[in-house]
């Protein structure tokens, strides 16, 4: 009966409006917030799609043709990039500086050696995650990392000369022959592929053996450092380019790629929190004002119950009940709907290429759930307040 | 004294800037003419409004140092209202009103209600919507709502003002049983009708 003659102005309409609204930015929300997590782990531990781990190197420029140019990286500049406040860390690429050849001998497969050079990076910036890279004198096989362009390759040529072809996981089961030489030394080692790497052009071998190698088997000229691995923040697209354009330096198109994508997903993703949040905000005030004009409409009706002894508390809590119920509901219907627009964005972004983590961000309910309290609770307060207002009015 | 009625002049007998006690179980006429403040009377020592200087104890108690909830419990338990315009909800049932006031606290059953409205003439009306009901058969609809509350006191705004003589001494009548029932006082104020009523203490505005 109390919440008859409370409710008895409701009007539907403008609660529809309000209602949807809110419906409208709780989704949003919803799904910024999960998309906005979830995009940020986009790649962690897939070798496609790595962190934002790029290699810089100099443009080649027409002086360089003519040795006028330099394409190498001094101390100071590496710790000028290092100081950057989007990059987390700047590590060299280290290169060989002895003579190194690699050569196989592998039934049924044509005899090669050739030349190569070969690379070395800190562990932790490497995108491929192998757990025996590590190396010592007198092991019996030395790990490497092959490039995948070079398997792309040596299967198409492969392919032109009617050899079959070799998978990965083929080709790592291979013996293969290293031979390093210089200072008037040389040395033999097995060696096996161990892994493959999108990011690194050239073979990868363990810092421990190329600091061997370079020790023993080069002269005392100092390294030459050629390229740079950086690891940058998520979202600083825009500021690497400028720093590239700076420094003049060149970073590979698809892992550029990659960045400017993970950027832009951050900044849509960004925009579409702020409309939600936006959007919920003014939603919370319509209702608000929604149940401030009931209150208004329901004047007497309030007084007169005041005055015949029920408390404010007891008018107002008739109104959290309500509240509770509503944005309850909301609740309930923007996490169900968020559910089912995950389910056909997630098929959309992996069939796209952006395999996403399929598990509820919690954050996304927990924030969710925050905002209603504080919307439930914003209006009880004024509920309350107009309510012993009223007991006074003449 | 209400700051409205400050400028006024006012008879010699009159209670505003008096000190006087009412005391419990007593039967008060408020006589006054109209605008010298009956209804501010009612207002005021119901906790409706505090526009007012001095001091007024309810139980020894300054009423503007009561809290909501002691406010509260005075309305439910201890100071029964009939306001002189009626408070009623006019879109709802005489049944509808009845229940929303038993709904605080009352010792009577619907059964006993319906009886108490049949003393009062307007049995039939239990299902009829409180609007279209004359203003006399609202007044008895107020009257009943207040005494089917406990109190100590029974505040009465002009209650018989639209009621005639024979209604007028059933009222009363049910009134002053009731009151008597539980020892409690009435005050009831009036343009200067006694109502053939025999008063404790008779005081004017």
């Amino acid at each position: 009966m109390l919440k008859q003659v409370l409710f008895r102005y409701a009007n539907r309409k403008q609660l529809f409006v309000a209602v949807i609204g809110t419906l409208i930015g709780f989704v949003f929300l919803l799904c910024a917030i999960h998309y906005f997590v979830a995009s940020r782990s986009l790649g962690e531990g897939n070798e496609i799609l790595g962190g934002n781990v790029l290699i810089a190197q100099r443009k080649v420029s027409k002086f360089d043709a003519l040795s006028l140019g330099t394409n190498t990286f001094e101390q100071a500049e590496i710790e000028k990039l290092r100081s950057l406040s989007f990059v987390k860390n700047v590590e060299p690429v280290i290169n060989n500086r002895f003579n190194i050849s690699l050569g196989m001998k592998e039934q049924g497969l044509p005899y090669f050696r050739t030349d190569v050079f070969v690379q070395s990076v800190k562990d932790e910036l490497m995108d491929v995650k192998v757990d025996s890279w590590k190396w010592k004198s007198g092991d019996e096989v030395l790990p490497l990392v092959m490039p995948r362009d070079f398997m792309i390759m040596l299967n198409q040529f492969a392919a032109s000369y009617g050899i079959p072809q070799v998978s990965e996981d083929l080709a790592m089961t291979f013996n293969f022959r290293i031979d390093i030489s210089g200072n008037g030394k040389k040395e033999h080692f097995n060696a096996r592929v161990v892994g493959f790497s999108n990011q690194i052009s050239a073979i990868l071998v363990p810092i421990e053996f190329m600091e061997y190698g370079n020790e023993i088997y080069s002269d005392d000229e100092p390294p030459i450092i050629t390229q740079l691995m950086l690891s940058i923040e998520d979202g600083a697209y825009g500021l690497l380019e400028s720093v590239m354009e700076e420094q003049n330096l060149d970073i590979k198109k698809n892992e550029l790629t990659i960045a400017k994508v993970k950027s832009i997903l951050s900044a849509v993703l960004g925009v579409i929190l702020f409309v939600s949040v936006i959007t919920i905000f003014l939603s919370a005030l319509l209702i608000m004002q929604y149940t401030q004009i009931l209150i208004s409409k329901s004047d007497y009706e309030i007084t007169t119950l005041l005055r015949i002894g029920y408390h404010p508390n007891v008018l107002s809590n008739a109104f959290l009940s309500y509240l509770i119920k509503l944005f309850g509901i909301l609740f309930i219907l923007s996490i169900l709907l968020f559910g089912v627009i995950k389910f056909f964005l997630d098929q959309f972004l992996s069939s796209s290429g952006f395999p996403l983590p399929n598990e509820f961000e919690w954050y996304s309910i927990a924030i969710l759930t925050l905002i209603v309290c504080v919307i439930i609770g914003l209006n009880y307060n004024t509920i309350k307040r107009l309510f012993i207002q009223r007991i006074y009015n003449t | 004294m209400p700051y409205p009625l400050k400028e006024i002049a006012h008879h010699a007998d009159s209670i505003w800037g008096k000190t006087f006690e009412l005391n419990h179980g007593q039967k008060v006429l408020l006589n006054a003419s109209s605008g010298k403040g009956k209804s501010t009377f009612t207002s005021i020592t119901t906790g409706l409004r505090n526009d007012y200087s001095g001091e007024i104890l309810f139980n020894d108690k300054n009423i503007q140092q009561l809290s909501l909830d002691e406010w509260t419990t005075i309305r439910q338990k201890k100071i029964a209202v009939i306001f002189q315009d009626l408070q009623l909800f006019p879109s709802y049932t005489v049944r509808e009103n009845l229940l929303l006031k038993h709904a605080l606290g009352s010792p009577f059953s619907e059964m006993e209600i319906i009886q108490m409205l049949e003393r009062l003439g307007i049995d039939d009306k239990w299902n009829q919507q409180c609007g279209i009901l004359s203003y006399g058969q609202q007044q008895r609809v107020a009257i009943i709502r207040a005494l089917i509350q406990p109190y100590e006191w029974l505040i009465m705004d002009e209650p018989f003002s639209h009621l005639d003589e024979a209604n007028t001494k059933i009222a009363l009548k049910l009134i002053q049983e009731r009151t008597d029932d539980q020892q409690a006082g009435f005050i009831l104020t009036s343009l200067g009708d006694k109502y053939g009523c025999n008063f404790t203490i008779e005081l004017n505005l």
